[in-house]
Formats: C-alpha cells, structure tokens, sequence
C-alpha cells in the first residue's frame, strides 16, 4: 500500500513539471485534390473540423512547403466525420472537402478527405438572333455552363465556361456531372431525352455519357456527398442515377421542382417537392413533399408526406428541411411527417408580407431566401437573405436584403438613363459552398416602364437573371454576375431603340453577348442545399 | 459527516429490486401504424414514436427504421395482419423488437385512435388505450403522453434523482458530466436517473474534489466536497504517501468519503500517457 501510493506521488509530481505525456498513438489526415489545373492553389493554413457524436472539435494549423500539416493532440473518438478547408493569408477558403461518412478516430487510422476548388457552376439555355441577325426571330439553343471559381481573383465575365452545352450541373461531393438536353427553338422547353456526362473536377474535361437517360425536362437535381447517386426532378418524373453504372430508375412520378439528398452513414433518401406552385401572386397550397429511399436499388419507392405551400427543401447532416411560403414557417421533413421548427418573419418596416422560397442549411444555419411584392406600382420588389439556427428561436439575421431594380442605358447617347424598379424578384436557387464560407443564390427579376410620349422612352419589358454569392460570416457581395439580361421595347412615340442593360457598381455582365446565357441550375462542388 | 453520501446511495440501492417486476426499461419497441380505410390524423404514429423517444427509457424504432430493417414490403404486412396481435408480434419479432404498439386510426362518424401494447413473444396484446376524436382534430403532445401512460408501466419513463453538493468554501466551481453547473453554494441539482456522474468541485488555490456517485431513480444523494488549501511548491499534506495510507483506512472503516476520492484523482497516473492521439495529415 505504501509502496503504490509513493509511486502515485512520484508520478503526481513528475506531472506537475509539464513532462509531456506519451501519445496513444498516431492518426493521419490525406487531403486528397484532384491533381490537375484545377488544384486548389494559394493555401497556407488548413482549418480541420472533426464532428464528433459529443460536439466539434476544431484545428487550424499552417502548411508547410511539402503540403504537411501537424493537428497536435486530439481525444480519440468512435465516430467522427470531418471537413477541411484549405485558406490562403487573408482567410478566404480557396479549397474545401468532407468525408462522406463516418469513420473511427484511433491510433493508426488514416482518413481521406477530398478536398476541390469553391467552384459555383451555372447552366442554362439561351434565347439569340442566329447569326446575331436582329431581323431574324430569336431561337432558344443550348449553351455552355458559366464557372465561378471563387478562389481566383476577379469578377466574373463568363469568359470561363466548359466545353460543349449543358442545361444543368450536378455536384456528388468531389465529383460533377452535366445534363445535356434538347431544347424548343420556338418555346425554349427543353425536349426528348437528358443525357449525364461526367466532368473531371481535375480539369473539367468531359467524360462519356452514362447510359441511363432521363424522360420530361430537367429541372433540379442534387448528388450525394460519396459520389453514388444523383437524383434528378423533371417535370415527368423522379430519377435516381447510379454513376458507378450510368442507369436511372423512376422514384416517382410527377413534376418534381426541388430536389436535396439525405445523407446519414447508413442510407441515403431523396427528399422533394411535387407540383411546386409560383411563388409570384396568390399562394399556392398544391405542393406536396415526397420521401424516396434511394438505398436498396428498387424503383418508385417515393411516398408523399405532406402536401402545403412547400416552396423549398434541404438536408444537412442526416435532417432534412422546408420552408413552406404560405405559412412563412421553417420546419423538418421526416419519411412520415413535417414538423414546424419556427416561424420566419417576413415582414419589414414599409414593405408588405414576403414569402420564404429558398432554402439551403449548413451546420444548423438555415440560409433563407424571402420574396417580397412592391408596396406600391412604383416601388420594386425586394429580395432577403436571412439566417436563422435551426436549433434556436434566436431572431433571424437579416443577411443581405435589396430592391431590384435595373437602369438601362442608351448605347448612342450614354447620358440617357432609365431606371426601372422591379414587379417582382424571384429565387431561383440557393446553395451553400465551402462548408459555410461561400452562399450563392441566383434570382430572375421581371420589369416594366410604360411608355413616356414626352421623352420618347418606349415601353419597356426587361427580364434580368443574376449570380450572387456571399461571403457568409459578414453578408458582404463577393460576385454579383448578371448573367442575362433581355426584354421588349414598344411604342409609337418611342425614337431610341439601341437601348441596353447597365451594369450596377459592383456587378459584372458577361464580356460579349455570345457568353450570355439563362440560369437553369446552380449548383457548388460540396455545395448543401 | 463524510459517511452520508454512501448511506444515502446504499438506501436506495437496497429499494432497487422493486423495480424487478417490471419489464426492461430498455427494451426495444417497434411503433407501428394501421389504418382501416382512414386518413385522418396523419403521422400520428410516428408523433407517438417521438413522444416515446422523449420520454422514455425505451430503444424505439418508428416506422422508418422498422422498414429499413424489416424491408419495403412492411406496410404491405401491416395491410395484411388486419390488427390481429400475433401478426403484428411477428413482424416485432422479424426486427428484433420486444413490443409492438400498434397505432390504429379508423373512422366511425368521429376519427377512433387506438393504441394496442403487444408482447412479441406472448404473441398477444398486454395493453389498449382508445380515444374518439372530432374529425378534424388531432391529438396535442400532452394527450400523446397520456395515452403513452395508461399503457406503459411507470419504469419505462424517465426518472430523476436529485444530487446535492454541498461544499465548505463558497464560490468553487461546480462540474458534473463535464457540464458546469454553476458555483458554490449551489441549489440540489435534478438528474436523470438511473445514472452515474462525475461531479468536480474546484477553486483556485485548493486541492479539486472529484468523485462519481450512482444517482438511483427518485433518490437523492448529498455529496460533501471538502476542499483543501495547497501550498504553493509543495504537495498538500494529504498528499504525502503516509497520509495516503491512513486515509485508506479511513475509507475502510466508513469513513473519509471526500479525502479518498480526492486523493485517488490527484495521484493516479494515466497509465498510458492521456490518451490523446497525435493528428498529422498532408495534402496529396
């Protein structure tokens, strides 16, 4: 007894002199990138997330020459995913990736995370003269997807777009794929079969076509964090693809407008919304939130869940959520039921009541996207971004808010303005990229100036659609790309014609007409929806 | 003084068996759905899964998870048994479930909610509880519960105990599970229970007291910290081997509660190292 207890006192002291206690063994973190043009670049420091079942744990260490980083002492854990992002000096993410499921933190684990560059895709059609012949009457036509890499320096031109036409990018964690698709000439639908080509994330080059195709127009779609599964609303039907194979089998049928992925470690389920109604004008209470399970292979194995005013739906973290934009209210999405998490307050002082339509969460930050009509005839609608916890019932935080409005130019005679304020402003997508840093969100805004006899000005009916992303923590516009920008011009009294869309402080259009293009989809590399 | 903590938790220790009777606390049930040609009250079974989830002791899977381990041809069976007790024991038995409340909504003018308890091995129903709702109403949480307490037996909900720590220095630092919990003097604490806690007790200048204590269901165990002052540069006098030793016989002899836990987490080694795992990576 004597004996142990000196011992105890020995060790006890030893201790106090700070002697540093061995470890229980050693863990190594891979980050895997691409290897290829598209390498994150410019890093100097890694900040590592472990989510851990009793809470986060996070390390920020620097990066030496060799690409090697030392995290120091961490407790073991059973189950821990985690995500890194790679910052340059300033602290911008310039790289960013996630395990996809769950993996023991013990002596001698090696985990892999794949790690890419914070790149925003936009893809869509376009409506054109051909030849750009102004007599000649414009035809819808395909074209090629926009790249916004967010760790170059620069506003976006446009000027970087992929090889060949696609209508929509799917990201599936590290990996992307782009649905190429018919298109109307005279209505601009798209038409006949969808097609899904791989896109290399190393250097976007574009692989073969999967065999799987897709019946209906493509409208949304989402891909899981491993890289198995894209699912794929269209107005026909709900599609999920295997990539390993390239086949697609119907979840469900129906028109399906919004598409997010569940993801926990054991099963993967598509949640979506059927028949989505507009978000302009009177509320629509005809959508309905289905639940598919995508693990097991089996076909429509969609059910509904609920029906409401359902405008969006997104998933973090194995939970999947709704905004629904009649009842203004934020809530879960469960296989069996919707459950109401807290109200969203839409309305502002001098505006009147706003509708949540966006929704993307991110480490239990829901990103909400809130439409609000014009007051008035002259007044513009407005856009919000708010933030809100979906744990708490603190008030949301307003993160960017904005009456559109659009000031043409007349190309002859530059000192000729017209600002027009818009009818109504609607989101069209929403996504949140390098694990919260980035938000981007896309919006169609729709505009009209009667005709003014005195001054010659035309009646005017101007359609404008634009890229926003956000840096996260402090609201602040890091892109505000104006991708298209078209309309009608009318009037007997009206002598200008040569009229075009200006471009703001702070917003880029594209360098030539010929890079302009609609905003069909949107989606991030690791994007959350 | 010393000896009322370990009284305290041999009283309730020996009211323990009471609970025998009683089916496992955490026993594994599967709550189901069947509906006869009705609508009405939708997700009302998984609303019920959720309010046992939360208030009780019990491994509950929903519907969901009972289809993910049962297969898609679940409801399909449920359609099939027609609410007969040892059809629906045998799905239980298929998931591994030792009951199966089967959540019934029918329609006779008024929407009926049934709720039946069905034993799985017994193959028969141990419990029923019903209600008539309007038919446009739904149950609120508060009505859940109560059904969930006319048919469960009071073991499987959640029970507390209340741990009072007392200590002889005001303004210590109160830690129980690792949370913070406010400092000294401070209010008995509510806890679930049955569980085991650690509790630290600590302020700048003392020795820290540490202990863990087993907090039965509805009992109370009083826990008297006893800080010591230590000297700066050297080992508070306790901590000298001959204390230690005469502090042994203290404990054997029922005495001394606080100075042997507090001894025995001052001067015990980790035996390999803390624990913690060195974490490098790189970027390939």
């Amino acid at each position: 007894m004597r004996r142990l207890a000196a011992l105890a006192l020995i060790a006890a002291c030893g201790a106090s002199k700070q002697a540093p206690a061995p470890d229980a063994g050693n863990v190594s973190l891979v980050l895997d990138i691409p290897n290829g043009v598209l390498d994150p670049q410019g890093y100097t420091s890694v900040e590592i997330v472990l989510h851990e079942p009793t809470g986060d744990v996070t390390r920020t260490a620097s990066i030496d020459m060799n690409g090697n980083f030392n995290l120091d002492r961490i407790d073991p854990s059973n189950s821990v995913s985690v995500e890194a992002t790679l910052r340059n000096a300033s602290g911008a993410a310039v790289g960013y990736g996630r395990t996809a499921v769950s993996s023991a933190l013990a002596a001698g684990a090696q985990i892999t995370v794949p790690v890419r560059r914070p790149i925003a895709y936009i893809a869509g059609t376009v409506s054109r003269a051909p030849n750009n012949d102004a007599t000649k009457p414009l035809v819808w036509t395909e074209a090629p997807a926009t790249v916004a890499d967010l760790s170059a320096a620069g506003l976006i031109d446009g000027h970087n777009v992929l090889t060949g036409n696609a209508v929509m990018l799917i990201a599936a964690g590290p990996n992307l794929y782009m649905v190429t698709q018919a298109v109307n000439s005279m209505t601009g639908a798209l038409t006949g079969t969808a097609q899904i080509a791989p896109v290399s994330t190393a250097d976007h080059s574009v692989g073969a076509a999967l065999p799987g195709t897709l019946t209906g127009a493509v409208v949304d779609a989402a891909g899981s964090d491993d890289g198995t599964t894209l699912v794929i609303g269209t107005t026909t039907e709900l599609f999920a693809v295997d990539t390993a194979s390239g086949t697609a089998r119907v979840l469900a049928d129906g028109s399906f407008a919004r598409v997010a992925i569940v993801a926990s470690d054991s099963e993967l389920d598509a949640v979506v919304i059927k028949n989505r109604g507009t978000t302009i004008g009177a509320c629509a209470t005809t959508a309905e939130v289905w639940w598919a399970p995508l693990t097991g292979g089996a076909a429509r194995t969609g059910h509904m869940v609920a029906s409401g005013g359902f405008s969006d739906i997104a998933a973090d973290r194995g939970h999947a959520y709704y905004v629904d934009a009649c009842k203004a209210e934020l809530g879960e999405v469960t296989a069996a039921a919707t459950r109401m998490l807290r109200t969203i307050p839409i309305t502002a002082a001098g505006q009147s009541a706003g509708k949540p339509t966006a929704l993307a969460v991110s480490d239990g930050q829901a990103y909400i996207g809130v439409e609000t009509p014009p007051v008035s005839s002259s007044a513009a609608a407005t856009a919000a971004l708010l933030v809100a916890s979906i744990a708490s019932s603190d008030a949301p935080r307003m993160l960017w808010t904005e009456g559109a409005q659009q000031v043409l130019d007349v190309m002859s005679h530059p000192d000729i303005q017209r600002d027009l304020s818009a009818s109504s402003v609607v989101f069209e997508h929403l996504e949140i990229g390098a694990g919260g840093d980035y938000v981007a969100l896309t919006t169609s805004a729709h505009f009209h100036g009667a005709e003014v006899p005195g001054i010659f000005f035309p009646d005017m009916t101007i359609d404008t659609e634009e890229l926003r992303v956000f840096a996260a923590a402090t609201g602040g516009v890091l892109q505000r790309y104006r991708s298209w920008c078209d309309g009608v011009l009318s009037g007997s009294s009206a002598d200008i014609s040569d009229w075009e869309c200006s471009a703001a402080t702070g917003q880029s259009a594209p360098a030539t007409l010929s890079l302009e293009h609609h905003i069909g989809s949107m989606t991030f590399l690791f994007g959350r929806k | 003084m010393r000896a009322a903590p370990w009284l305290c938790v041999a009283a309730v220790l020996a009211a323990a068996p009471r609970a025998h009777a009683d089916p496992d606390p955490r026993r594994k049930v599967s709550v189901l759905e069947y509906r006869a040609g009705s609508s009405a009250l939708p997700g009302i079974a998984a609303r019920v899964a959720a309010a046992l989830s939360r208030k009780t002791s019990l491994g509950v899977i929903g519907q969901d998870q009972t289809r993910a381990i049962y297969g898609d041809q679940l409801d399909r069976a449920l359609v099939k048994c027609s609410g007969e007790a040892a059809c629906v024991a045998r799905i239980g038995q298929r998931v591994g479930a030792a009951e199966v409340i089967l959540v019934g909504v029918s329609e006779l003018g008024d929407v009926i909610l049934t709720m039946q308890r069905i034993d799985v091995a017994g193959h028969d129903v141990t419990g029923r509880v019903a209600d008539s709702l309007a038919a446009s109403s739904a149950p609120t949480d508060d009505q859940i519960l109560g059904y969930a307490n006319r048919l469960l037996p009071p073991s499987d909900f959640l029970r507390f105990g209340v741990i009072d720590i007392v200590a002889n220095l005001p303004g210590a630092a109160v830690t129980i599970g690792g949370a913070a919990r406010g400092l000294t003097p401070i209010e008995a604490l509510k806890l679930r229970a049955p569980a085991s806690y650690d509790i630290r007790v600590e302020k700048t200048g003392y020795v820290p007291f540490t202990t863990r204590v087993a907090l039965p269901p509805d009992g109370e165990v009083k826990v008297e910290a006893e800080l010591v002052w230590a000297r700066r540069g050297a080992a508070a006098w306790y901590q000298h081997w001959y204390v230690l030793a005469a502090a042994g016989v203290i404990v054997a002899g029922a005495g001394g509660t606080a100075l042997y836990f507090a001894t025995r987490t001052t001067t015990a080694p980790a035996p390999q190292g803390d624990g913690m795992l060195h974490v490098t990576g790189s970027i390939h």
